[in-house]
């Protein structure tokens, strides 16, 4: 099976054959714009064209920011932002991440929040009289995180 | 033709009427003709009726061939028995009239075509929850106890409609026949005005023809059990999605289930030129499907489509395993 | 039906040895002299020519035979000439039965001589016990009028009108609008002729239209004065009525409030109507009066008042000021009852409204036109005179962006190529450049497509002239709030740079779309429209202009957004087919059609809805109680109102339940091998010739597999499938057309859901459901055909016997 159909049959992916090249996609997107690093046209094209490793292992993918202009627009209904998302998934299920991305898996494990609670924030809030970010309960989140084996993942990770 | 007229003129026509395997309504719709009956007593005499006049089969036997003018016979042929009464009276009568469905088309008895004789006698004397019957005694046709040797009649595998058994002269179908037609029926005889032998005391269209319900676009998109739909009591029930089978059944009743809101489940039996009741209900329901998912909804097709008309059905039967 | 007893003539062909060099002649001679009523059997190798025919001549004649069975080897070729032969000799040429023993019998079965004469042998007693019942089946004569109605005065409707009444039919073209000239009017020039778009083939009237050379501007052609034209403009249809070749059809006539035979067009009136509005014919660019004229490419050159916005005789200004008191304001609508024997409609197509894009603002922003409007503008007659401007503030454009496939090739909008919008642009951008060399065009494009003849030079020459080509679909158009400048973000795909724009004028290319009414019109008329809201025609390959219902044409864009030379190719089309249809006055056709016994007709309704020509009415017969009546004229004989009729009340002449039944169990009759009995029942159209073709390459399948025609497999019933089954067929192959090219639309794919709810069916009767199934095949796909004969008596083999005993 051709990476393309892999990536149709993945949630998300379905759409990703529609494409015709148009270019409304990339012209809509606010990241394309300011870097050359991320074209969401060229991120389609590429998976179209079996390029898996450039794509899996690339960071185009992790560079979308989900404001989903394209998909608004795309003529075709292309479901570009969760084709993304597709490939994502199947970069992650590879262990090709970026490592922010562990570090929120952990601090969701441990404190129960993808981002930590700093002083500064803390501080912030005295300032505006707000009260202090008390730790989630982070015991009933585990479960949850558990019962949908979100914790295997990150095993998963971890042993690559 | 039958030469019931000149016995108007110098005596009481004889008639009888016959319950083989049915349930009894047949027996109790003639007498939902009320007053009317006096009218027939008026003219006939009524030979033999087992559930009104003690008279014996031995009597019938002795009665001379073609002595009755006209048997009533309602009930399917499920045992010897019935059979033997079926030609028995076909013999002795004038006119045998295959009186109510079960010996029209076989019935819901019809059904007990999907199994055969053991799985019946499995069913009725050993799994039923409040059968006790350790020993699973079940009906034999001969049983010797003291005083000698006792017979029942054997119990078929098949059950058969009265025309499959004997040639019969009319049918009036119907789970009971409709009352006006029981009259016309009546009528027909003590006038000596009959139809043609093999017709039907029924009307040739279907109750759909009789049915006060408006039909729509007719296609049916999706197949809808009646607590699934939004009944307006006016638009037909194919329009609804509600498998009726009003189309292919034979008119008569007046579209009575209709008219309650019930869709017709087909008592009447298969129209005048249909062999077949079911195929020709599942022949029109494919072709008004708008699509081909459709048809995989309709749920079991014999109980639905052949549910008093197995029996006379192009294969009767389910095929028995070896 | 009473018919006389049968006597039944078997001609056998040996197919210049082809045949008898496999089947055993000799037996299948003495067989069939066996068979009851036959009383005449014949044997020879070509019963289509010469003494062929003769011998079946002679034996109606001398031996007085009155059914004739004929196995030839090549049926589909002889039968013609045979029926001929049999009709001259005093015998209904329905009385016949062919059938053929060379492909579907010697060739695929050549390797057991054996089986396949026993198969041959069930052959012949299939067709000689369907030849018995066969009855004599008339020709049917149906009287047409000589008249047609046209809907829609554009290019495709005039063309249509023009060709019909220079043939000597009438005919009545309907516009709506006061003018005629449709979209065409207002394209000014068309691609690839460059010439105007009014120009039109001059009618036969015209005394010089003796040479290829003869175009007018329609407003000089007389084309009002046409012998045989009868023009209806403001016109609507309201009702049609009635059946092929006699339809009364009711037209409203809206009032034009000017007499046509008195105005001569002078113009005063316009100068003296004190009502001015946007005139929507020129893009909005410039006012009208409300008399108005729509100068001056269109036709009658006469003055019309539109009545939403005049002020009637609260004004009168016009009335007072016309020198021939052509003004009429007391004109009221009226009703006219048109008498025509064929319709066309050529309704065309519209531009979408591109203000359901909002990123492209076209409403909001002034300066964003549609082709459509841009081509007002290039026009020399149009509201700017040819100049192109900026109808923001009137000054001259001079950095132009068209913008494709606007709401086409789009899944949200229309998901369809418009198939015009890339040259009309291209049309456009080298007009703009000739006229101002220093203009700055941009084209932003997906794909252009230029597949016409001479179409690509448009391209190259604009390549030439520096018009700039952008591979990239706009995201959005924004405006400068403070220049009012455009800018149009795009991405050049091909260098993955994004580009914005600056444009005085921003022209979209919007999706072509069925003219507005399309959908009232067709539910008015009975037609089909396609999944994209166009017309549908009978068959895009054979049928182009035809429609399902006989007797209506379609015509242009009415079917798809067309170009002007093939909206011309099509309006001719369809006016050749109307003018076959109706030229001579009357329609011949046989009986080979349904007929409904109303004494059964139970009323359900239902075979309307499947008959694929609209042939089945409903006549009511007393108050509350109606039957279904099929229209021999419209019935075209594939019996899907048979295999829908519950009560059986449905039968065709020409191929009677009784009729399959005995072909059937004559089929069954015999087996001569020791494989199972297989039967498949095929269409007469692609079914059987799929099985033609297997025979004819010599594919090869067990003889057991027993090859049935019938009309459609629409027709059957599913207790004929039962009773194949109780008839001794082991397995059942219902084969027909593919699903999508059933020769009779839905024949096909009803009889695909029939077989899927049997094989359920089936299933609880305790028969394995794989005994019944439903193949799809075309002719070519002969291979197809015998796999699957061979595989199905594989799996009956497998499943063994099946023994009915129900009556037992």
């Amino acid at each position: 099976m051709g990476f393309s159909d892999t990536v149709t049959r993945q949630l998300g992916g379905e759409t990703l054959t529609l494409c015709y090249q148009c270019g409304t996609c990339a012209s809509s997107c606010p990241v394309a714009k300011i870097t050359p690093r991320f074209n969401p046209r060229e991120v389609i094209k590429l998976s179209l064209l079996g390029a898996q490793d450039e794509i899996l292992s690339g960071d185009a993918i992790w560079l979308c920011c989900s404001c989903y202009n394209c998909q608004e627009r795309c003529p075709q209904k292309v479901e570009i932002a969760d084709v993304i998302y597709a490939l994502r998934n199947m970069a992650f299920e590879k262990g090709d991440f970026p490592n922010i991305y562990s570090e929120f898996m952990s601090a969701l494990m441990n404190d129960g929040r993808i981002v930590n609670i700093s002083q500064f924030v803390q501080n912030k809030r005295e300032g505006l009289g707000l009260p202090h970010l008390q730790p989630a309960g982070v015991e009933g989140l585990r479960k949850i995180l558990s019962a949908t084996k979100f914790n295997k993942l990150q095993k998963q990770e971890k042993s690559q | 033709m039958i030469a019931i007229g000149e016995n108007m003129s110098s005596e009481k026509l004889k008639i009888a009427f016959y319950w083989a395997a049915s349930c009894g309504g047949c027996e109790i719709a003639v007498l939902d003709v009320n007053e009317k009956i006096l009218d027939v007593v008026a003219k006939a005499d009524i030979v033999f009726w087992p559930v009104a006049i003690d008279i014996k089969y031995k009597d019938v036997e002795a009665m001379p061939d073609k002595s009755i003018d006209a048997c009533f016979f309602n009930g399917a042929i499920r045992t010897s028995e019935n059979e033997h009464m079926a030609k028995l009276l076909r013999q002795k009568s004038k006119i045998l009239i295959a009186f109510g469905s079960c010996a029209c088309d076989g019935c819901v008895k019809g059904l007990a075509n999907l199994w055969d004789k053991n799985t019946v006698f499995e069913r009725a004397y050993r799994e039923t929850p409040s059968t006790q019957n350790p020993d699973y005694v079940t009906p034999q046709t001969s049983f010797k106890v003291q005083e000698g040797e006792l017979e029942l009649p054997e119990f078929y595998d098949t059950v058969k409609t009265l025309p499959q058994t004997v040639d019969v002269d009319y049918t009036i179908s119907g789970c009971p026949p409709p009352i006006p037609y029981i009259l016309k029926m009546f009528e027909g005889l003590l006038t000596g005005n009959l139809p043609p032998k093999g017709s039907s005391f029924l009307p040739n269209k279907s109750i759909c023809d009789e049915c006060p319900r408006e039909k729509k676009d007719r296609k049916l998109s999706a197949i809808k059990r009646i607590y699934e739909i939004d009944d307006d009591f006016k638009t037909c029930f194919w329009d609804l999605g509600v498998i009726c089978m009003g189309p292919a059944t034979r008119a008569g009743c007046g579209a009575q289930c209709p008219n309650v809101n019930i869709p017709c489940t087909g008592c009447d039996g298969p129209g005048p030129r249909v062999v077949d009741q079911g195929a020709a209900a599942i022949s029109a329901l494919a072709s008004i499907a708008t699509d081909p998912e459709v048809v995989n909804q309709a749920v079991d097709p014999i109980g639905t489509f052949y549910k008093y008309s197995l029996a006379n059905s192009i294969l009767r039967r389910k095929v028995r395993k070896k | 039906m009473k018919m006389d007893q049968p006597k039944v003539g078997v001609f056998l062909s040996d197919g210049g040895n082809e045949v008898s060099r496999i089947l055993d002649f000799d037996t299948l001679t003495s067989y069939v002299k066996d068979v009851s009523d036959v009383t005449f059997v014949a044997k020879g190798t070509k019963f289509w020519e010469g003494n062929g025919l003769q011998t079946i001549a002679n034996a109606i004649k001398e031996k007085k035979i009155n059914r004739v069975v004929v196995a030839e080897t090549l049926p589909k070729l002889s039968e013609v000439k045979i029926a001929q032969a049999v009709e001259n000799a005093g015998l209904n040429p329905y009385l016949m039965e062919f059938l053929d023993l060379k492909d579907h019998c010697a060739w695929p079965h050549q390797d057991t001589p054996t089986e396949a004469t026993e198969k041959a042998k069930a052959m012949l007693r299939g067709a000689i016990e369907r030849a018995k019942l066969l009855e004599p089946l008339e020709k049917l004569e149906f009287s047409t009028l000589k008249s047609v109605l046209i809907i829609g005065g554009g290019l495709a409707g005039m063309q249509a009108a023009l060709n019909l009444a220079d043939m000597g039919i009438e005919a009545h073209l309907v516009e709506k609008e006061p003018f005629l000239g449709g979209l065409a009017a207002r394209a000014g020039r068309f691609f690839p002729t460059d010439d105007c778009a009014i120009c039109i083939q001059a009618p036969a009237s015209d005394v010089k239209t003796i040479t290829h050379t003869s175009r007018k501007c329609v407003y000089r052609s007389g084309f009002s004065e046409i012998p045989n034209l009868n023009i209806l403009n403001n016109s609507k249809v309201i009702s049609v009525e009635g059946e092929p070749g006699n339809y009364k059809v009711t037209v409203e006539k809206k009032p034009r409030y000017v007499n046509d035979r008195k105005c001569t067009g002078c113009d005063q009136c316009t100068t003296i109507c004190p009502v001015e509005v946007p005139d929507d014919y020129q893009a909005k660019l410039q006012t009208r009066k409300a008399i108005y004229m729509n100068t001056p490419s269109v036709h009658p050159p006469i003055y019309a008042i539109d009545d939403s916005v005049c002020k009637f005789y609260d004004c009168k200004k016009c009335v007072e000021i016309c020198p021939t008191n052509a003004i009429e304001l007391d004109q009221k609508p009226e009703q006219i009852t048109l008498n025509v024997g064929g319709i066309v409609v050529a309704t065309g197509f519209q531009e979408l409204d591109p203000s359901i894009i909002k990123e492209y603002h076209y409403n909001d922003y002034p300066d964003v036109l549609t082709n459509l409007e841009l081509a007002r503008m290039i026009d020399g007659f149009g509201p700017t005179g040819g100049v192109i401007i900026r109808p923001s503030n009137g000054n001259p454009a001079k950095k132009i962006v068209f913008i494709q496939c606007v709401g086409s090739r789009d899944r949200r909008y229309k998901p369809y190529c418009s198939s015009i919008c890339c040259m009309v642009s291209l049309k456009h951008a080298t007009a703009i450049k000739t006229a101002y060399p220093d203009a700055d065009i941009s084209i932003c494009y997906i794909d252009i497509r230029t597949t016409g003849r001479e179409h690509e030079y448009y391209y190259e020459k604009a390549r030439e002239m520096g018009i700039k080509f952008v591979k990239g679909r706009p995201t959005e158009i924004s405006r400068n709030p403070e220049t009012g400048k455009l800018v149009v973000d795009v991405e050049d795909a091909l260098l993955s740079r994004f580009l914005e724009l600056d444009a005085d004028l921003v022209v979209l290319a919007p999706a072509m779309v069925p003219a507005e009414g399309t959908q009232e019109l067709s539910e008015l008329l009975g037609l089909e429209l396609e999944k994209d809201g166009f017309f549908k025609e009978y068959n895009a390959k054979l049928r182009p202009t035809e429609t399902k219902l006989k007797g209506i044409y379609i015509a242009g864009g009415a079917t798809f957004p067309k170009d002007a030379p093939t909206t011309s190719l099509h309006s001719h089309s369809a006016s050749l087919k109307a003018a076959k249809y109706l030229n001579a006055g009357k329609i011949i056709k046989d009986q080979r059609t349904a007929v409904i016994d109303e004494d059964y007709c139970g009323d359900c309704e239902f075979c309307p809805v499947t008959c694929p020509y609209g042939a089945i009415n409903l006549l009511p017969t007393t108050e509350d109680h109606v039957v279904a009546r099929i229209s021999e004229l419209q019935c075209e004989g594939c019996g899907v109102c048979v295999g829908t009729c519950p009560l059986n009340a449905i039968e065709l002449r020409h191929s009677r339940p009784n009729q399959m039944s005995a072909q059937m169990k004559g089929l069954l009759s015999v087996n001569g091998s020791s494989k199972p009995l297989v039967l498949a029942i095929c269409c007469a159209e692609c079914g059987h010739t799929a099985v033609d073709s297997s025979g004819m390459a010599r594919m090869k399948y067990p003889a057991n597999v027993r090859i049935m025609k019938v009309p459609c497999t629409g027709i059957l019933q599913v207790h004929q499938l039962l009773e194949a089954f109780k008839a001794g067929a082991q397995g059942l192959m219902v084969v027909g057309c593919k699903s999508d090219g059933c020769h009779y639309e839905v024949g096909s794919q009803i009889t695909a859901k029939k077989v899927e709810l049997a094989r359920t069916l089936l299933k609880e009767y305790g028969i394995a459901p794989d005994r019944l199934e439903m193949h799809n095949m075309v002719y070519i796909e002969g291979d197809k055909f015998a796999e699957a004969a061979q595989m199905m008596t594989k799996k009956m083999e497998k499943l063994g016997p099946l023994e009915l005993k129900g009556g037992s």
